[in-house]
């Protein structure tokens, strides 16, 4: 995927959020659900990752093989290859607090304005839809440049986020 | 007897009464009528082709990339790369 290309090239200048933003939830839920459970025993990415591989075939497009690859049995096959605890997970997974989880962060997103997927955001700047990646490395570069800027002058790195993004930036639409 | 015929009689006057107020009346009444269903017509005409014109039924607005929206990280979304990092992507996706 695009994005570790983009992990590759600028190592620890770029950190990478997930939002889920379930908008095909009769297949989708599932493995949103899985990886929220996966999460609490910290392996998101990975399950994430695996949800990925499991079910998609990367080389043609990605292209879905089979809709079932995201039903509740094949999600507990990809847990137990992560080593997960599969009584926490099937629970978990079942449980309200990821169906909360999930469901905030949804309407989190689709105040900010999002519609569908994928959507992205750098600092908070908005990208739509699937890009090549130098739509990405042109926003990315010029965000890099913003925050030097703010650091030379004094912002303390890990605070730049929250200054320049959460204090300035628009709450909606 | 004598107190059906009156009834019957106070029925064909009244109805006769209705027919003589309503003869007067009705050229007036349909003209009326009709032009009422002309303003009709043209607000009915207006509004379809307003429609036409408009940009169709109000789409949901997409964010303006030029601008920089709060988007909030916390832990429980799981960032991967460090909390110094200059430059947070976040993605909304699902599995489809």
């Amino acid at each position: 995927m695009t994005l570790e290309d983009l992990q590759k090239q600028y190592g620890n200048d770029v950190r990478f959020v997930f939002k889920h933003f379930v908008v095909h939830p009769q297949t989708a839920m599932t493995p949103a659900l899985a990886t929220c459970a996966a999460g609490n025993q910290g392996k998101f990415w990975e399950m994430e990752k695996a949800v990925w591989n499991s079910a998609w075939d990367i080389q043609a497009g990605p292209r879905m093989k089979d809709v079932t690859l995201l039903n509740e049995d094949n999600m507990k096959k990809l847990a137990q290859g992560l080593g997960l605890n599969m009584d926490k997970f099937t629970a978990d997974m079942n449980g309200e607090s990821c169906k909360k989880f999930i469901s905030e962060t949804m309407q989190t997103m689709s105040k900010l304005g999002v519609r569908g997927t994928p959507a992205f955001f750098i600092n908070g700047r908005y990208l739509s839809g699937a890009q090549p990646i130098e739509a990405f490395k042109s926003v990315i570069d010029d965000e890099l440049k913003k925050a030097d800027e703010a650091i030379k002058s004094g912002t303390k790195p890990d605070e730049y986020y929250k200054t320049a993004v959460m204090e300035k930036g628009k709450k909606s639409i | 007897m004598k107190r059906t015929s009156v009834i019957l009689a106070a029925t064909v006057l009244a109805a006769l009464g209705c027919r003589k107020v309503s003869d007067e009346d009705s050229g007036e009444k349909l003209d009326r009528i009709l032009s009422r269903l002309d303003a009709m017509d043209k607000k009915i005409d207006q509004l379809s082709q307003g429609r036409g014109g408009m940009a169709q039924p109000q789409r949901p607005q997409e964010p303006d990339p030029k601008s920089t929206y709060a988007v909030p990280v916390t832990d429980a979304d799981h960032p991967r790369g460090p909390a110094t990092a200059k430059v947070t992507v976040v993605e909304a996706a699902d599995f489809a």
